[in-house]
């Protein structure tokens, strides 16, 4: 994707129903994960309140062909539900930490869908034809008196409006103790992992009553404890190797056919700090939020709290591309640290090409970096600031004393307003912002 | 607000008299005293070391607190302890502490807190969690097997988030090392240098049982930081012990200012004191005797329901 001068990305669509219907802030309605499918046709989007919510791209339409297609909401359903864990007194969220989609292989779509402790297996089918004409019960359902029946009649398929339904297939519960932060399905399209803060496990998505331990990071005394998981991903073609990052700021690459218990890695990715830069809040700055294997499978990028790291899988000892997202910040990291800001978890994607880059920032910027180029540019999220198809106009964050006009000054960010979640189009230039409860979609324009 | 104002982080490190990475101290005196003038340095670190300390007391909520950033935190606490005890000033202030009369009771507290619990921990067994759910509400879930051991008791510990009173004083003995080593002289000030040490000399305490007790930290208080999150082996029985230093326990709040600015002539502090005043701004970190009392008999009550005693 060619970044020019200028943005080139145009706004098609502004909010998902949830804000058309309703005016109010409700925290229920916060985004928590957006996730394409791999054709790009459907994309998921998650909440604070447990539910699902697809998208699907409606075909272009003949009159207007210049124009891509846009989403629009394909089916809602309820995935995960608030629940009470009564031996240790404590509420279990019902927010969607996680969606990941299966690759198709039918006319229905799977995707697994997680919270904090159980991840779901949901089918996603269409049904848009009905069975008219039973004998034993007739339209309204009601059963016919079988001594009433004089004739016998084949049902036929009579077209119907199209409905959407999701059905849970498979519940892979009790598995983890610490809350599940990433969900990977593996390339071979039978086995997935699930990752905790302590813990990763390797599932086979046929099998709900059993699961693997492949990494179990747990002193035997929690006392000791100093580094968690943060997330997790399986190589994107070997289905045999995954990885994994810490709050430390490291990333390991593990090979299950090493061995059962994959506690020793067999690439360890660290850069080594900066002594100049060190500070209190060195560590939990470096702690990394995402990793995501690039679509080649031959990088990957990690997003720690102030950038963004592309990592070749061949060099362990430092990443090859730094960019930094909002490197204004980190005179600000006590500010930050005290309101908790300093511990949100910025997620990252790249492009179809692998060619950019994109992650969230506050105030709901976002950024994207072109690799090639070098280039990048600061988009916001917001309906003050795009009205349908609008090209988005680049922001800035004025740094120095002086503040250029339309740039906006460090102290005025709002950092209520994070984007935390995006995702890119498998193949076109199409991206998904979640700011808040609002999930904005833009598109390049074509010329 | 900007606490921390860029290029001032490490002032005393900018003189180069203390090679930070390696740890060497070089010459102790010149650079404790340089390390001394930069006031302004060390009461933000103090206040992060404050803010940081109540961080972690909010995190017993009703939904179970993120651990890595409970473990950052922590983390975060440990290097400010470390800096602190490598330029005097921890020892300064625990000498302060120990110079002050502490009561008997206190000094029973700490070793009460120190005192290993969890016997699965003693044995240096990493219990293989098995997480259970309580409910499963509109979804058939299939029965789960869990590889390994399976542990359905309780401790203490994973009830005590919903009593702060009593995790905020085991932060005291805790692995933040502020409890167990404020009756002691130390020479070396490697007391609290590392959490992760078995640090069962430090906590010996003057004037105690002298058991030769494990006093290692508290595996409850690593519990309380780190999260509820597992069922392990049930703690013994209630110790009168702790009975006896709740019941006379009168903290004394301090301001922040005393605590920062007279270390010297700090009056008489125990401590529960200490954290206290530490976190005078923030949620009250101890309550009376009596509801912590109170909350050890219900955490008793509870306990006792789910072992099914």
């Amino acid at each position: 994707m060619k970044l020019r001068h200028g943005s080139t990305l145009t706004h098609i669509v502004t909010a998902t129903t949830l804000d058309s219907y309703k005016r109010e802030h409700f925290e229920s309605d916060i985004i928590s994960t957006v996730e394409f499918n791999y054709s790009g046709e459907l994309l998921a989007t998650g909440d604070k309140g447990g539910r699902v919510v697809i998208f699907q791209h409606e075909q272009e339409s003949k009159n207007r062909p210049h124009l891509r297609g846009e989403y629009n909401v394909y089916s809602t359903f309820q995935s995960h539900e608030p629940e009470f864990d009564y031996l240790k007194s404590l509420e279990i969220e019902e927010k969607i930490n996680k969606i990941r989609w299966l690759p198709q292989q039918n006319a229905a779509h799977f995707l697994l869908s997680t919270n904090d402790k159980t991840i779901k297996l949901w089918k996603i089918s269409e049904r848009d034809k009905r069975a008219e004409g039973y004998n034993l019960k007739d339209e309204d359902g009601r059963l016919r008196d079988p001594f009433r029946i004089t004739s016998l009649r084949v049902p036929v398929l009579m077209p119907m409006d199209l409905m959407v339904e999701a059905s849970p297939r498979r519940i892979f519960a009790n598995a983890h103790t610490y809350h599940i932060n990433s969900i990977s399905v593996n390339s071979d399209h039978e086995t997935y992992l699930s990752a905790d803060d302590l813990r990763i496990n390797l599932w086979h998505l046929e099998i709900t009553d059993r699961s693997f331990n492949i990494v179990d990071i747990k002193p035997a005394n929690m006392e000791e404890l100093t580094e968690v998981i943060t997330a997790a991903e399986c190589h994107p073609h070997q289905c045999n190797v995954f990885v994994y990052s810490s709050s430390k700021g490291t990333i390991r690459l593990c090979d299950m056919r090493a061995a059962a218990l994959c506690d020793r890695h067999s690439k360890f990715f660290e850069e080594p700090e900066d002594p100049s830069s060190r500070s209190f809040f060195s560590e939990i700055i470096s702690s990394i939020s995402d990793v995501k294997f690039s679509h080649s499978g031959r990088y990957m990028m990690t997003r720690d709290y102030l950038s963004v790291k592309v990592w070749d899988l061949n060099m362990e000892n430092r990443p090859v591309e730094t960019y930094q997202v909002h490197e204004y910040l980190r005179s600000k990291l006590c500010s930050l640290y005290e309101n908790d800001c300093i511990f949100d978890k910025f997620e990252c994607c790249w492009n179809g090409s692998d060619s950019a880059i994109m992650t969230g920032s506050y105030n709901n910027f976002f950024r994207m970096f072109d690799r090639n180029t070098r280039r990048d540019i600061t988009l916001e999220a917001s309906r003050e600031s795009s009205k349908p198809r609008a090209t988005l106009k680049p922001r800035k964050v004025s740094t120095g004393g002086k503040r250029k006009k339309d740039e906006i000054s460090v102290d005025s960010l709002d950092f209520n307003k994070k984007i935390l979640h995006t995702a890119w189009h498998p193949k076109d230039n199409v991206i998904a912002v979640a700011a808040t409860n609002n999930l904005y979609i833009f598109q390049d324009k074509i010329n | 607000d900007n606490m921390f104002p860029k290029g001032t982080k490490r002032k005393f490190s900018d003189s180069g008299e203390e090679a930070v990475s390696s740890g060497d101290q070089g010459p102790a005196a010149p650079s404790a005293a340089a390390r001394m003038l930069s006031s302004s340095y060390s009461l933000q670190r103090q206040s992060l070391l404050d803010m940081s300390l109540i961080k972690l007391q909010l995190c017993h909520m009703l939904v179970e607190p993120n651990l890595c950033r409970s473990v950052l935190i922590a983390n975060t606490v440990r290097q400010i302890q470390e800096e602190m005890t490598q330029d005097g000033t921890w020892q300064i202030m625990t000498q302060a502490l120990a110079a002050a009369q502490c009561p008997t009771d206190r000094l029973v507290a700490t070793e009460v807190l120190c005192r290993q619990t969890d016997p699965a921990a003693q044995a240096g067994q990493s219990p293989k969690p098995y997480a259970v759910v309580g409910v499963e509400e509109g979804y058939h879930s299939e029965e789960v097997v869990m590889e390994g051991d399976v542990e359905t008791d309780v401790t203490m510990s994973t009830l005590s988030p919903v009593s702060p009173q009593l995790s905020s004083a085991s932060y005291l003995a805790g692995p933040f090392g502020m409890g167990p080593c404020w009756e002691e002289e130390e020479e070396d000030g490697e007391c609290e240098e590392e959490e992760e040490e078995e640090d069962s000399e430090e906590c010996v305490s003057e004037g105690e049982e002298g058991d030769g007790d494990h006093l290692s930290a508290d595996s409850r208080t690593g519990e309380q930081v780190f999260g509820t999150f597992e069922i392990k082996h049930p703690a013994p029985p209630p110790d009168p012990a702790l009975e006896e230093l709740f019941s006379d326990v009168d903290p004394s709040y301090y301001d922040l200012d005393t605590v920062l600015t007279g270390m010297q002539s700090a009056p008489k502090m125990g401590p529960y004191d200490l954290l206290d005043s530490l976190s005078s701004h923030g949620p009250t970190a101890l309550s009376s005797s009596s509801s912590c009392r109170s909350d050890l008999n219900e955490l008793d009550h509870i306990m006792e329901i789910i072992v099914g005693s």
